[in-house]
């Protein structure tokens, strides 16, 4: 449960960053047009969102929004700390963010 | 008053950062591994790690302190659970609050002719959780009230740095360490304050909160009339011994107190137990809830009589201050945290100390480039002293818990010395050496300590790593492996110190920003062209 939340998360940080200039530039090869920003923002907090549905029928309501906060600062701080890396290294790290993910979906709950 | 609000925003925001800084550092690092307070308690006591069943301790306790103190005013009773494997036993002969004699006991006792198991006296993780608001080393309540300051600065801190840095969430994901300098402290800064920023915000505020009686405590005085007692009674459920009737009566047994007090609470875990006149016909059981399966902390208790296990009152429900109060104090200790989520604020307290650190060091990076004056200096020295000597003097203190003989008296003094000398070595050391050695011996100190600590643990215990994870003791077995893994983060640590001489050095990046003259404080300049450097003020 948690680890579909922290892959939500993590999907939805993704997707906002695509939606912003400077992180579209690292992730993408070329930036999203202006239409496609609105979008990418409105569905990176959708994920967000989802992973605060998720926390919130694992955990309980109180505890579940303690939790959400949680996963979003460890989702954030990876995401960080992979757009930090040398561009040539990216593309292998990006796969290793995108694993949990993975891993969530292929074992739901 | 500076020439615009965003640069005023930036001067409260370095200065306040500054001086409330070094002690925000130790309290964040402090507070964070109290997190883990318990399972540091219970790695300081290697003698302890099979926990016994409740009745059992029940038990144990009860004969204990009827053979100890049978005359005591009042008795304290703390059971094993599932994160503290020991028993603790407490009593006391005041009529007023305080002045318990204290003691920790295996939770069984021993069998026939067995030898008690002597656990060793220690500070335990008790000496992180009270440094973290007590500071433990000025008298009075100094040391509650200068936490208590510096958290309003770090509350404004907070607040007037997210009006500094302008571009956090234009950049949200932003570090670059490859441009080396202010700017990539700059980003560390930035990010570890932004992607945490409810953790920071939530902690600095309930932390206040918990100390709000202290710090404001007019109303209580008006309402009460100046007795905190009476208020501290009927806030918190204290209980304090009634008048002994000097009738000599035997204590109920306390077992079905406390199953009746499970129930009543549905299946809600036992807390403290306190008796009060425990050899009196006047005994009174008092059984207060613990707080580790929800998030407020209220203080939940039922009365028994202690002659016939009767009940005689409960304290239920908490009016909406209250909870509102038991609430944020229960985020703040989240004693209520699973696992996992005792793991993310685990990590969310680290990235707070981690910002705090960043934030000392980008002061002095920005200024280094020019003749450092003795303020630069003075916190250039408490800066290493402080963040990097800090770690060194946590791990001295769990060295010093193997290596001090299990049987020296007052073997928790010399602990305690232990911690508090290794710190004011490292600041001697932080003053005397020069810029890269200052960072880089503490954290190689440190990465050679923490390295250390399970091996020594292996030398001088039976409760080692592999001892401990084929029981599945993963508390004690966690304490290792992260001690053990923070290793490699201070030898990285000490390795860059050394190599790029910084953290305090300069690296002037390409362009006019190198040297620049403390723009904030020498009068601002500012032209659209200077976006980006602004924030790098």
């Amino acid at each position: 449960m948690t680890l579909l939340a922290f892959g939500l998360a993590e999907a939805g940080f993704v997707v906002l960053a695509l939606a912003m200039d400077r992180h579209a530039r690292q992730l993408a090869v070329r930036r999203p047009p202006t239409w496609a920003r609105a979008k990418l923002r409105a569905a990176g907090l959708l994920l967000l969102l989802l992973a605060l549905r998720t926390c919130m029928s694992g955990w309980g309501g109180a505890e579940g929004v303690v939790a959400w906060c949680g996963v979003l600062t460890l989702a954030a701080l990876l995401l960080a700390l992979a757009l930090a890396l040398p561009r040539r290294v990216r593309t292998a790290t990006a796969l290793l963010v995108l694993l949990p993910l993975l891993g969530a979906l292929l074992h739901p709950g | 008053m500076k020439a615009s609000f965003r640069a005023s925003m930036a001067w409260l925001h370095t200065w306040c950062g500054l001086f409330a800084g070094w002690i925000l550092f130790a309290v964040f690092l402090t507070g964070t591994v109290s997190y883990y307070r318990q399972e540091i308690s219970a790695w300081m006591r290697p003698e302890l790690h099979a926990g016994g069943t409740r009745t059992k301790a029940l038990r144990r306790a009860e004969t204990e302190l009827a053979r100890r103190a049978p005359h005591a005013r009042t008795w304290l009773i703390e059971l094993p659970d599932a994160r503290t494997p020991s028993l603790r036993i407490g009593w006391s002969d005041r009529d007023g609050p305080g002045g318990f004699t204290l003691q920790t006991l295996a939770p069984v006792a021993p069998a026939g002719g067995e030898a008690p198991i002597a656990i060793r006296r220690t500070v335990g993780g008790d000496l992180f959780y009270y440094f973290h608001f007590d500071l433990l080393v000025l008298p009075f309540r100094l040391g509650r009230w200068l936490v208590s300051l510096c958290a309003v600065g770090m509350l404004v801190a907070i607040l007037t740095g997210v009006i500094t840095h302008r571009r956090i969430f234009a950049d949200f994901f932003t570090l670059r360490f490859a441009k080396g300098g202010a700017r990539a402290w700059l980003d560390a800064h930035n990010a570890l304050g932004v992607l945490a920023l409810p953790y920071h915000l939530m902690i600095t505020y309930t932390g206040l909160v918990t100390f709000a009686l202290m710090l404001m405590p007019w109303g209580i005085d008006l309402t009460y009339g100046g007795n905190r007692a009476a208020f501290q009674a009927e806030m918190f459920g204290q209980m304090l011994p009634g008048p002994r009737a000097d009738r000599p009566h035997a204590l109920a047994p306390l077992a079905p107190m406390l199953d009746a007090a499970e129930r009543h609470w549905g299946g809600g875990a036992i807390g403290r137990i306190a008796v009060f006149n425990p050899d009196d016909a006047t005994a009174r059981v008092l059984v207060t809830r613990g707080d580790t399966d929800r998030i407020p902390i209220t203080r939940q208790s039922l009365l028994f009589d202690g002659t016939t296990g009767a009940e005689l009152a409960a304290r239920d429900e908490a009016g909406p201050v209250e909870a509102t109060w038991a609430t944020l104090y229960g985020l703040h200790l989240a004693r209520f945290a699973a696992p996992l989520l005792r793991g993310l604020f685990f990590l969310s307290g680290l990235v707070g100390t981690a910002m705090v650190a960043t934030g000392l060091i980008l002061w002095t990076t920005k200024r280094a480039g020019r003749a450092p004056g003795r303020g630069w200096r003075i916190a250039a020295a408490l800066n290493a002293g402080t963040i990097a000597g800090l770690p060194v003097a946590m791990l001295a203190l769990l060295w010093a818990n193997r290596l001090i003989p299990a049987a020296l008296p007052a073997r928790e003094v010399w602990e305690f010395r232990s911690f508090f000398g290794t710190w004011l070595l490292a600041f001697a050391a932080a003053t005397l050496l020069g810029r890269p050695l200052r960072w880089g011996v503490p954290f190689g100190v440190a990465a050679v300590l923490a390295a250390g600590l399970p091996v020594l643990n292996a030398l001088t215990t039976g409760a080692h790593l592999g001892a401990t994870l084929r029981s599945g003791a993963w508390g004690v077995a966690g304490v290792d492996l992260t001690i053990l893994a923070s290793a490699p983060v201070f030898a990285c640590l000490a390795w860059m110190a050394m190599r790029h001489g910084a953290p305090s050095r300069t690296v002037r990046p390409p362009g006019t920003e190198g040297g620049r003259v403390l723009p904030v404080l020498a009068g601002t300049r500012r032209s659209a062209a200077t976006e980006e450097r602004a924030e790098v003020r």
